[in-house]
């Protein structure tokens, strides 16, 4: 169901994943472990403002994730 | 930009760099371009003069994308830069020398010849420039990978010469390091938040390399104990402080094919190049 669910942007792979999160919404960090993503090595906008880990992502956030790329 | 402040405090140089001139040596990347970013902001309070350079290593498909960000910038900020090729200085770009070891005609990986020919250019156009400073934007993490790097080689020496400030001696400029205390996280925030610009490229190379697998061996420890990459930089300053009367003893002189210091008769850019030249020639 469409209103369940998150679209989660990663930048660097340029790939677009839609999650089911749930009504209540799923803590940003464990989104992210879901995925297999380190927190540490991402920065992370919630529908175009900066958010922290503890966020929580509910259904119809727009999630874009920034990798921290080496040789910055 | 208070852990920017905070470093050039603990490095000495705040209250001397009315005045100077700096080179801030950029990839075109979220790190240096925010170094450059700071020095030139600190450049109308402190009167300092501020160059841009960017080593061109002739990765294709990598490197183009950042230098075209990198002329951006500069050309914002009103700060004047330039673009050196390797391939123009050497004789043979990164991506020849990739193609070698992946051969096997050379023991040489291309991060290693990248980094030494990157520091040696560097400090050359800094001495053409009479650069006070060269500015790089080596971050907190940068600096952890290489304290843990230099620990698994067990090449305790080099632990000795990283720090915020370092060189200074016998044509070394003066290497300045003002996002020692920010975190790779940190950095990337501050450009995304400043709504700088930079493609979100990769050196194709990197996994080749010790440093990506330091770099994710720490990020995972960060995460499961968090001040991790604090704690290892606090040590790596103790390390730092405790071995410095090592490198005192090191004995700096010309070397004889470029005349850059070094403590062997040639320094090591000038033997890969001759070990380079060796299967180009």
């Amino acid at each position: 169901m469409a209103s369940a669910e998150v679209i989660v942007k990663i930048v660097k792979r340029n790939i677009t994943i839609t999650k089911k999160v749930g009504e209540a919404g799923l803590k940003i960090e464990d989104l992210l472990r879901e995925l297999g993503i380190n927190p540490i090595s991402v920065v992370v906008f919630k529908n175009g403002v900066i958010v922290t880990e503890d966020d929580l992502a509910k259904p119809g956030d727009v999630i874009k994730v920034y990798a921290v790329s080496p040789g910055g | 930009m208070d852990k920017v402040m905070l470093a050039l405090r603990r490095a000495g140089v705040l209250n001397s760099l009315r005045g100077k001139k700096v080179l801030v040596a950029t990839s075109g990347g979220k790190d240096s371009l925010n170094a450059l970013y700071v020095m030139h902001t600190l450049s109308e309070d402190y009167d300092v003069d501020v160059k841009a350079v960017l080593i061109n290593e002739g990765i294709r498909g990598y490197r183009e994308l950042t230098i075209q960000a990198f002329m951006k910038f500069c050309n914002a900020l009103k700060v004047k830069s330039k673009v050196v090729s390797i391939e123009n200085e050497y004789k043979f770009s990164i991506d020849y020398v990739a193609r070698a070891y992946l051969s096997g005609l050379i023991n040489y990986k291309p991060c290693t010849v990248c980094g030494v020919l990157k520091r040696h250019l560097v400090n050359r156009i800094a001495v053409e420039e009479e650069a006070d400073y060269v500015v790089t934007g080596h971050n907190m993490d940068d600096e952890v990978q290489t304290f843990l790097i230099n620990i698994v080689r067990g090449t305790v020496k080099n632990l000795a010469r990283e720090g915020i400030l370092t060189g200074g001696v016998l044509g070394f400029v003066p290497r300045l390091k003002p996002l020692y205390y920010v975190t790779d996280k940190e950095s990337l925030t501050f450009f995304l938040v400043n709504k700088f610009e930079t493609p979100i490229v990769e050196c194709p190379y990197a996994s080749l390399s010790l440093r990506y697998h330091i770099r994710l061996f720490l990020n995972e420890l960060e995460y499961k104990s968090p001040g991790t990459k604090e704690r290892l930089l606090e040590l790596k300053d103790k390390f730092r402080a405790s071995l410095s009367k090592l490198t005192e003893t090191v004995q700096l002189k010309r070397c004889i094919i470029c005349g850059q210091p070094t403590t062997r008769e040639i320094c090591r850019a000038c033997e890969i190049v001759l070990q380079v030249r060796k299967i180009t020639d």
